[in-house]
């Protein structure tokens, strides 16, 4: 098995700065080093090695005039005036203006392209710090040596964006790879929420190979949305870090609904009293896909708090693998930690793997994790079909609610309208069984 | 009637009571490391046919062929010297029928640890296993008469091969893992026992495994075979003394439950802080029988060992309840595979863990349930008990559900003994380590009432004599 590319990365343009070009470079090499993951990695237990066998992917290509219109006029915000950056395959197709008061306070909201060359600095000390540590580190330089674009948001201390900030990314054509990194840096006392959308413009296999590094610095609270509904023969690889100092708030939500096959890592680092993560993740995967995700909350310093909530309602002979670890540190007393994962069954064919873990280095903590794979239930179904409510709609309903139950965790109503438009979406093309 | 004290004087086994080793005369010493002639000596001395010397040299093969699982286990396992562990050690090879013929130096050995007179107490029959043989192996007449077999496993493949050989290595294969095929290798002792249709052993059979050489590797192999409608229980002790240098124990036991049949294994293992234990322990459950593993751990240096039942025939059911203690310098890996292969089967996993001082103890399971099949249940919970500020507690379990007509449901929680609980007893009179220890007890009282009645008060003893000193 292996994994080639038919070109090596792409020069960028001048202007970048040279740490940056550099890394860009030594990350090319490291990946060619780096071996693929093998069968009997504990990282890889119950993964379909074979779909990460890639040999012809390449840098996605710039497109027309005639797809410019149509992808921004598809890119529709939550709300006129959230600001929003609208990307296809890996470039910049519109970018709202900020608010010259909000600049003036510090707030960046740009394409990482351009953020680098204005706030290299500031990027420099952040930038891409966090090895993988559940397995991919293969994709980590994947997407280090090939990026070309992502984000940077920054909220000074003290600052709080009320609507939430939309950045939609696009891929298109046979082939293509797009290798977005997003970086995300809430201020002490900030509060900013963040909306990322993934979606193909045709149905073409693409590979979309993320990394993202979201900081919440004390007392700031960082929330971040991000939905995929890209082509049913795309792959996604996401990479996703959080950090959280003292006794800031985050909550990372993901919502995936199409791919053939992805594989996600989500780590959150709890490094400061009163920090809190909560990580929480709907799936509605039909029929053949193949969802992967791992996580992993590190409880490294005392009083800290996180609680993952994972959903799955799976059809017809999709697969999804969960493998989730809590980590107390030595010495991180007074830790809560919670983690759930639930798969809902709705075929006789679809295939759950769970394997929720905790290792636990402390006493005087709370931890517990749970998880269930079953059938929807006969009572509940039982109860609405009393009510005159047809079998099917009542095993909808059902279904519905059970991934609603999650959505309802983000406390925000902006937000969670768009998640659940889009899963209403979703259940109407699956229909009534 | 007897008293609760009587009972537990009659059992009286802790941890220092069988911290003691004699010199022993060895007739038969395979010497240090393991290779072809290693074999060809355990096998001349116990006459082998020749299909079982093939199948230990085979098993060898695949012994060095596999790598050690430390992708996923302790590193602690390469610590493990193969060259520096003598492999067969034993005084003779006949066991003793009766306690007068003995040698001496085993007698006082299995007294000190009262073996006869568990048997005169509680038994239906007794083997008691010292390194690499029985020692002395007995079954009350009233059993035997009723057809059940129960001898050590090398008279067992020479005697009854017929009922043996068709299920030796079945349930477990040599090449399961790289400890089974260890086993299969150099295997010497252990339990064949045959409970023929519809006979219900009433009381239980009992092993006693102690291990007296230092650096030395018991290796015993345990096949028991309960037929249609019949019912077991089989428990096994295991003790050795401290000492220096390291010492392994790596047991294969294979239980096969045929249609309706019954078994309950019980273990009782209080190894020494130098013991690697390493088992591999599965049942196969036909149709309509049940297999339960009741395990409890508690000494050792690191054992590892995740009984498993294959659900084989419609409607089996398979059960482990375990309890680990890890103390100081111990890591208990311990926890369940579950294999569903047919339809309506249902198993479950209640394991509880305590860790005292710098101890680990982890839970690992496997449920795999497949999609052709209809009606299958799990039901896994974990519980973790912290004492000490660096007391570790790890959960790795695997779930694997296809199809919408089964259900699963797994549990896992870490808890401490809280400040209230101790104080209210303080209050009224109890010092802070009966308190304590009173608390764990509680913690694990719910699966001690699964062990027969001798056990759980050896085991309420023990759980007191490691909590010791655990706090203050």
């Amino acid at each position: 098995m292996s994994l080639s590319f038919s070109d090596s990365p792409n020069p960028l343009s001048s202007g970048l700065p040279d740490w940056y070009l550099k890394s860009r470079k030594s990350a090319w090499d490291n990946f060619l080093d780096t071996p693929f993951p093998k069968r009997k990695d504990e990282n890889w237990r119950f993964a379909n090695l074979k779909k990460i066998a890639y040999e012809n992917i390449k840098d996605a290509e710039n497109i027309n005039e005639f797809d410019y219109n149509k992808y921004v006029s598809e890119s529709v915000s939550l709300k006129e005036g959230n600001y929003q950056l609208i990307f296809n395959n890996d470039s910049l197709l519109s970018q709202s203006p900020i608010d010259g008061n909000l600049t003036d306070q510090g707030f960046i909201f740009k394409p990482l392209s351009q953020a680098l060359i204005d706030h290299g600095d500031l990027i420099e000390s952040h930038f891409m710090k966090e090895e993988p540590r559940l397995g991919s580190q293969k994709f980590y330089k994947l997407n280090q040596a090939r990026q070309k674009e992502g984000y940077f948001i920054y909220v000074p201390e003290g600052l709080a964006i009320s609507e939430p900030l939309e950045v939609f990314n696009w891929i298109s054509g046979e082939d293509s790879g797009i290798f977005p990194y997003s970086l995300i840096i809430s201020g002490k006392g900030s509060e900013v929420s963040v909306a990322d959308y993934f979606g193909s413009s045709d149905d073409q296999m693409g590979l979309v190979c993320g990394v993202s590094d979201l900081i919440a610095e004390e007392d700031s609270k960082l929330t971040y949305v991000r939905t995929q509904n890209l082509s049913e023969n795309a792959h996604s690889i996401q990479l996703s870090n959080v950090m959280s100092y003292e006794n800031s708030k985050v909550k990372n939500f993901s919502l995936n609904l199409g791919c053939e096959w992805l594989r996600h890592e989500s780590v959150s680092r709890l490094l400061g009293d009163g920090a809190n993560s909560e990580m929480i993740s709907v799936s509605v995967p039909e029929s053949s896909q193949e969802f992967d995700m791992r996580t992993l909350q590190l409880h490294e310093k005392p009083s800290t708090s996180s609680d993952l909530l994972y959903k799955n309602a799976l059809y017809d002979e999709s697969k999804t693998t969960f493998s989730g670890m809590i980590k107390v540190y030595e010495g991180a007393h007074q830790t809560d930690a919670y983690q759930t994962c639930r798969n809902l069954l709705m075929s006789d064919k679809c295939e759950a793997n769970s394997m929720p873990g905790l290792e636990i280095n402390a006493d005087q903590v709370k931890c517990s994790h749970g998880s269930t794979s079953n059938p929807v239930a006969e009572n509940e179904l039982f109860y609405l079909m009393s009510r005159g409510i047809e079998e099917p709609v009542s095993r909808q309903l059902v279904t519905f609610g059970f991934v609603k139950d999650a959505v309802d965790r983000l406390e925000n109503i902006q937000l969670e309208e768009v998640i659940l438009k889009k899963l209403e979406r979703r259940f109407n093309r699956i229909g009534l069984r | 009637m007897k008293t609760e004290t009587d009972t537990e004087k009659s059992i009286e086994i802790d941890r220092e009571k069988a911290n003691f080793h004699y010199d022993v005369d060895y007739k038969h010493d395979a010497g240090r490391g393991l290779t072809e002639d290693t074999i060809d000596y355990i096998s001349n001395i116990k006459g082998e046919d020749i299909w079982v010397r093939d199948f230990r040299k085979k098993a060898l093969k695949v012994f060095n062929r596999k790598e050690m699982p430390t992708h996923w286990a302790s590193q602690d396992l390469d610590s493990i010297k193969f060259d520096e562990i003598r492999y067969y050690l034993s005084a003779g090879q006949a066991p003793k029928r009766s306690w007068d013929d003995v040698p001496d130096e085993m007698k006082e050995t299995f007294e000190r640890l009262g073996i006869p007179e568990k048997e005169r107490n509680f038994l239906a029959g007794v083997e008691a296993q010292f390194d690499s043989e029985a020692a002395y192996s007995n079954v009350k007449d009233a059993v035997s008469e009723q057809g059940v077999i129960f001898v050590n496993s090398s008279e067992g493949l020479a005697e009854h091969a017929d009922i043996f050989r068709k299920w030796f290595g079945k349930v477990i294969p040599t090449g399961d893992n790289k400890f089974s095929a260890l086993n299969s290798a150099v295997f010497s002792g252990g339990s064949f026992i045959y409970v023929p249709p519809g006979v219900k052993v009433k009381h239980p059979l009992q092993a006693y495994f102690r291990i007296n050489a230092e650096q030395f590797g018991q290796f015993e192999r345990t096949l028991i075979i309960v037929d249609e409608g019949a019912e077991l229980t089989y428990m096994e002790g295991c003790t050795a003394p401290k000492f220096e240098t390291s010492t392994l124990h790596s047991a294969v036991v294979e239980l096969v439950a045929m249609k309706d049949a019954k078994i309950q294994y019980i273990t009782v293992q209080n190894w020494s802080a130098n013991v690697f234990n390493l088992v591999t322990k599965r049942g196969m459950a036909h149709e309509g029988a049940e297999v339960r593993w009741i395990d409890c751990n508690i000494g050792s240096r690191l054992t590892m060992k995740y009984p498993g039942v294959v659900m084989k025939g419609e409607g089996a059911r398979g059960e482990v309840i375990s309890i680990a203690l890890a103390n100081d310098g111990q890591h208990q890996d311990t926890g369940a595979k579950m294999i569903h292969a047919a339809n309506n089967t249902s198993s479950n996993v209640v394991s509880k863990s305590i860790s005292v001082g710098e101890g680990r103890s982890t839970y690992r399971g496997h449920v795999h349930i497949p999609k052709h099949l209809k009606g299958c249940k799990n039901n896994t919970e974990c519980d973790a008990l912290l004492i000490n500020p660096r007391s570790k507690t790890d959960t790795y379990p695997a779930i694997t559900v296809r199809g919408n007509q089964h259900a699963t449901q797994h549990e896992a929680s870490v808890s401490q003994v809280s400040e209230e609980q101790i104080f209210y007893m303080k209050q009224r009179g109890l010092s802070e380590a009966e308190a304590m220890s009173l608390s764990v007890n509680g913690f694990v009282n719910d699966l001690v009432r699964e062990f027969p009645m001798e056990y759980s008060v050896e085991l309420k003893r023990l759980i007191d004599l490691e909590m010791e000193g655990s706090v203050g």
